[in-house]
C-alpha cells in the first residue's frame, strides 16, 4: 500500500483537514496503519461520521479510479510526501495533505517568491507589481500569487512575460478559474505552469477559505512581496503567516495618504525589507543580483511630436486632452500621434482616457 | 437624433433592437399576416458612466465597485451593438479651473461652417448614387471611396491585429477616417487621419476585454 494513495484517501475524505492531519501524523508515524484501521482516530478527536466515511472509503480500488478519473480531466493530485511538493511548505505549522495541481508542478522547484496584495490596486502599484515580477521571472524565479483580480492578476501576467513558470494558488477546486475574468490567465498559467490547490476538484470559491490559501502561498515561498493593502486585508493575513513561518517580508512603499498603502508602509515601518525593485529582492534572498539579461531594447526612434508628447508623459500620466492643451497642438494630431506610440508599444491607454508609458526609452 | 443617457439603465432588449435600425436605416415589424418595414434612419448618441458609481479609472482610485458589479452593468451593452457606433469618446471628470476657465474657446458658428463644409464636399462627391454622407456607403461605392494609400494601410494592419477589430468596425473606423479626411478638405485618407480614428474605437477594448 502506498503511502501517496493513503493521503489521497485523507485529503479527498471530507472532515479531514491540515490541522487534523497534524495531529494524525503525529501519532501515527506509519499512516498505513490508519487506512486498515481508521476507528483509531476516535481517540484524537475525529468524529464517528467522518470515521465512518472514512472507513466506507477505504478501499484501494476505488481511490485508484478517482485517481484516474482526475487524471482523465489532466488534474493530479500531489502528496506531502511526493517530490514534487514544495519543500518549504513541507515544514510549515500546518501543511495540506496534498495539491491538487493543474500544469506542471514540478517546474516550480527551484527559486520561488511570493507576491500577493489587494484586489484593486492604484494603477502605480499593479504596474510595479507587474515589472518586478517579470524581472524575477527572467532571473529565473517563479512567482507564486493567487490568481485574484489585481496585484495577484499583475503579478501572474508579468511572471508570464518573463518567462518562467509561475503557480496559483486558488481559494476553490483546482477546475475552476476564478475569478472567472481571469481564464485567459489561469489557461495561460496551466501551460506554462501549475496552478494548486488544496480542496477538492469542484469545491466553490468562498471567502473562508483565502486566509488558509495565504498560507499555502507564503508557505512555499523563502520571500513574500506585500504589495498594496489596508491594515485588515487578506494581504495582512499574508504577512502574519510569513513572519510566523519566519519569511523574508518585503513591502512595496506607497504614498503614506493612501489606504492601500497602509499595510506595505507599517510593515517598513516594523523591519520589512522595502522593495525598490527586481534587484533588491533577490540580493536579499541571495540569488544574485539581477542576473536576468537586461534586453537590450532597440532604440525608439520618435518623430517631433511623438518625442514631444513622449517628454510630456514622463512627468507624469495625462488624458489625450490635457496632453493637446499642454502641447499647444491640435487634438486631432494629438490623437494620431498617440495611435502610432500605442502601436510602438510606448504608451498605454488607462480607464479614464489616461495615457501612461509603458516602455521608456 | 436619438439621446440615450445612462445607456446601461435600458432594458438589453430595448438596446438589442437597435441594432438592426443601425445597420439598416429601417425598421421591420413581422406580424402573422404581414411584414411592414418603416424607414428609421438616425444619429445615435448615448451617455454612461463606467460603472455603477462613476468612479472607475478616475486618477484617484476612489471606485467603490466590485469588478462583478462593473463587469454586470457594462454587460448590458453587447458587444455587436459597441461595434455599431462610430466614435466612443471617454470624458475625464471636469477640473474646478476648466469650469472657471474664461478664455475663449473655438465657437460653435466656426465648427458648424467646417462641418457645412464636408458635408458640402460629401454631397458633390456622391452626387447621382443616391447617398448623400459617408455613412451611408455601402458595397462598391465604399470600396471607391474609402480607400488607404500605402502608410495608412500599414497602420491599419497592425491595428486591426493589435486592437482586435471585427469587419465591422474596420469598416466604421474607414469610414470615420473619410470623414475626417473630408473634414480637412483632404481628397485622400492619409495615415494621419487612420491614427485618429482609431484613437475613437479605444473603448471596448478597455472596458470590455478580458482585463489584460
Amino acid at each position: 500500500m502506498k503511502d501517496d494513495l493513503v493521503l489521497y484517501w485523507l485529503a479527498s475524505t471530507d472532515g479531514i483537514g491540515a490541522r487534523r492531519f497534524s495531529t494524525i501524523k503525529f501519532a501515527f508515524p506509519d499512516i498505513t496503519e490508519i487506512f486498515y484501521d481508521p476507528y483509531a482516530l476516535r481517540e484524537y478527536k475525529v468524529p464517528q461520521n467522518v470515521c465512518d466515511s472514512l472507513k466506507h472509503r477505504a478501499n484501494e480500488d476505488l481511490l485508484r479510479s478517482e485517481l484516474h478519473m482526475l487524471k482523465e480531466r489532466s488534474i493530479g493530485f500531489v502528496s506531502i510526501n511526493h517530490e514534487d511538493y514544495p519543500e518549504l511548505l513541507r515544514h510549515i505549522y500546518d501543511p495540506p495533505i496534498g495539491l491538487y495541481v493543474r500544469g506542471d508542478l514540478s517546474c516550480i522547484k527551484q527559486k520561488k517568491f511570493a507576491i500577493v496584495g489587494t484586489r484593486k490596486p492604484t494603477r502605480s502599484g499593479a504596474a510595479n507589481v507587474r515589472k518586478i515580477a517579470r524581472e524575477l521571472s527572467e532571473s529565473g524565479v517563479s512567482i507564486v500569487s493567487g490568481m485574484a483580480a489585481g496585484i495577484d492578476a499583475a503579478s501572474h501576467v508579468g511572471a508570464l512575460d518573463g518567462g518562467t513558470p509561475t503557480c496559483a494558488v486558488l481559494g476553490c477546486g483546482v477546475d475552476i478559474p476564478y475569478p472567472p475574468e481571469n481564464i485567459n490567465i489561469y489557461e495561460d498559467i496551466v501551460q506554462n505552469g501549475a496552478v494548486v490547490s488544496e480542496y477538492k476538484p469542484g469545491t466553490p470559491s468562498l471567502r473562508i477559505y483565502f486566509p488558509a490559501r495565504n498560507r499555502i502561498i507564503t508557505g512555499m515561498c523563502p520571500g513574500v512581496l506585500i504589495a498594496e493593502g489596508g491594515k485588515r486585508s487578506g494581504a495582512s493575513i499574508s504577512a502574519n503567516y510569513a513572519i510566523n513561518e519566519n519569511r523574508e517580508v518585503f513591502a512595496l512603499p506607497g504614498d503614506i495618504s493612501s489606504a492601500v498603502s497602509e499595510l506595505p508602509n507599517s510593515l517598513i515601518a516594523d523591519g520589512a525589507h522595502i522593495a525598490l525593485g527586481s534587484e533588491s529582492i533577490l540580493s536579499a534572498l541571495g540569488w544574485g543580483t539581477g542576473a536576468h539579461d537586461e534586453k537590450i531594447a532597440e532604440p525608439l526612434s520618435l518623430d517631433f511630436l511623438q518625442q514631444r508628447l513622449y517628454n510630456l508623459l514622463l512627468a507624469g500620466d495625462m488624458t489625450a486632452s490635457e496632453l493637446a492643451e499642454a502641447s499647444e497642438t491640435a487634438p486631432g494630431e494629438v490623437f494620431s500621434t498617440l495611435t502610432m506610440l500605442e502601436l510602438m508599444g510606448v504608451t498605454e491607454k488607462l480607464p479614464g482616457g489616461i495615457i501612461h508609458i509603458c516602455r521608456r526609452q | 437624433m436619438l439621446f440615450l443617457d445612462e445607456l446601461p439603465e435600458f432594458e438589453r432588449a430595448s438596446l438589442e433592437a437597435l441594432r438592426q435600425p443601425l445597420e439598416d436605416g429601417c425598421v421591420s415589424i413581422s406580424r402573422a399576416n404581414a411584414r411592414v418595414s418603416y424607414p428609421a434612419r438616425f444619429v445615435l448618441v448615448a451617455a454612461m458612466n463606467p460603472c455603477p458609481c462613476g468612479n472607475f479609472g478616475s486618477p484617484d482610485n476612489n471606485c467603490r465597485c466590485t469588478t462583478q458589479q462593473i463587469r454586470r452593468y457594462l454587460s448590458k451593452i453587447s458587444g455587436p451593438l459597441l461595434d455599431r457606433i462610430d466614435l466612443h469618446i471617454e470624458v475625464a471628470r471636469v477640473r474646478y479651473e476648466e469650469l472657471t476657465d474664461k478664455s475663449p474657446a473655438e465657437p460653435s458658428s466656426v465648427i458648424a461652417e467646417r462641418v457645412e463644409a464636408a458635408r458640402r464636399l460629401q454631397r458633390e462627391r456622391y452626387k447621382g448614387t443616391g447617398v448623400f454622407c459617408n455613412a451611408q456607403l455601402t458595397g462598391s461605392l465604399f470600396n471607391k471611396y474609402c480607400t488607404l494609400d500605402a502608410a495608412g494601410d500599414a497602420l491599419m494592419r497592425r491595428a486591426f491585429a493589435a486592437m482586435g477589430f471585427t469587419a465591422r468596425s474596420f469598416k466604421r473606423v474607414l469610414m470615420v477616417a473619410r470623414t475626417i479626411a473630408d473634414l480637412a478638405g483632404e481628397s485622400t485618407i492619409s495615415a494621419a487621419h487612420v491614427a485618429e480614428a482609431i484613437q475613437y474605437r479605444a473603448l471596448d477594448r478597455k472596458y470590455w476585454g478580458d482585463g489584460r
